[in-house]
């Protein structure tokens, strides 16, 4: 490894900080391999050291918040705000799309299904001509 | 493989965002259960205090539903709402300081008057905050943006709308300075 190498890795670290992956460039494993160097290792410690403060301090961030009503205010306040809509919710294009399918099977069905082969005659029985029927008999 | 992904998140977040604005209470509380504290976070971390976060980010969500039936996937929902965040809180930051001219603002350390918080109270973590509030603004929001909400370079350069490079330069600004006040404040040991 050149000391160029070794001089702009310490100045990345000094950026970005020790958790390689957060680099903006893709080199992973030669900026590992660059961190088994002692110049570089101690640049990287150094910067861990910051970087583990400043995510304890996130934490304590998120726990306060956590704590606090804020969130739940804030959904509160803005579901209040929002029109109730009834039908909100309903995935129209799938009833849409059931619709569809539904008449496509309709239409299917009946190119499918033979016509019938004559035409059924229905007789209309009067009820009140048969029961004249049986007055007179 | 990336790729597919970032097009299954998007294509995710626009059936989200036309659920959102076709009025659905459910898919809107999901979002703003999956969004809120993270942006919490950021405007608490910009304005020092969770009241004014709270305001922005209410805000902030607001103009996210107002925009929902015209969403168009330019960004990931997060993004956009990390840059909506971001620019009510310099507004708020500039109505606190309405004195003092805009291009002063960069210069000014904040946080003077913050008040304390019980979950602040371990020697090491105070330090940082401590740190933090007296970094400009911008370099403060550099370190929040890359290092508390875990965001690209490309993509937080992008919220504060300035180049790569320019982000890059604030970032190193802002650990510098950081290792700095923390050094001076201690022996070191943060």
């Amino acid at each position: 490894m050149s000391e160029l190498q070794s001089a702009t890795l310490i100045a990345r670290l000094r950026i970005y900080g020790s958790d390689l992956s957060r680099w903006p460039d893709h080199q992973q494993a030669a900026r590992e391999a660059l961190v088994a160097q002692p110049d570089v290792r101690r640049a990287w410690e150094s910067e861990r050291v910051l970087d583990r403060a400043m995510a304890a301090h996130r934490d304590a961030m998120d726990q306060e918040i956590a704590r606090s009503d804020a969130a739940s205010g804030i959904r509160r306040r803005l579901l209040s705000r929002i029109p109730a809509d009834p039908l909100a919710g309903i995935a129209w294009r799938s009833v849409a799309a059931a619709m569809l399918v539904a008449g496509m099977l309709g239409g299917a069905i009946d190119l499918v299904l033979p016509e019938p082969l004559e035409s059924t005659d229905m007789a209309m029985l009067d009820p009140l001509d048969t029961l004249d029927d049986a007055d007179t008999r | 493989m990336a790729k597919d992904g970032e097009l299954d998140a998007a294509t995710r977040e626009i059936a989200e965002m036309r659920a959102v604005a076709s009025g659905d209470p459910a898919a809107f509380a999901q979002l703003i259960d999956r969004e809120s504290p993270r942006l919490l976070r950021f405007a608490q971390g910009l304005l020092g205090t969770l009241e004014e976060a709270e305001d922005v980010v209410q805000d902030t969500l607001i103009r996210l539903y107002e925009n929902a039936g015209s969403w168009e996937p330019q960004a990931r929902i997060g993004t956009w709402l990390h840059r909506v965040c971001y620019n009510r809180s310099i507004d708020k930051l500039r109505r606190r300081r309405a004195f003092v001219e805009d291009g002063v603002l960069d210069e000014m350390p904040d946080g003077a008057d913050l008040p304390d918080s019980a979950l602040l109270r371990s020697e090491a973590v105070r330090s940082v905050r401590d740190a933090m509030e007296r970094l400009p603004h911008r370099q403060r929001t550099a370190v929040l943006l890359f290092h508390f909400q875990e965001l690209a370079q490309r993509e937080a350069a992008g919220i504060m709308g300035i180049s790569e490079p320019a982000f890059e330069s604030l970032l190193a600004r802002a650990r510098r300075q950081m290792r700095t006040l923390l050094d001076r404040e201690g022996d070191g040991d943060v």
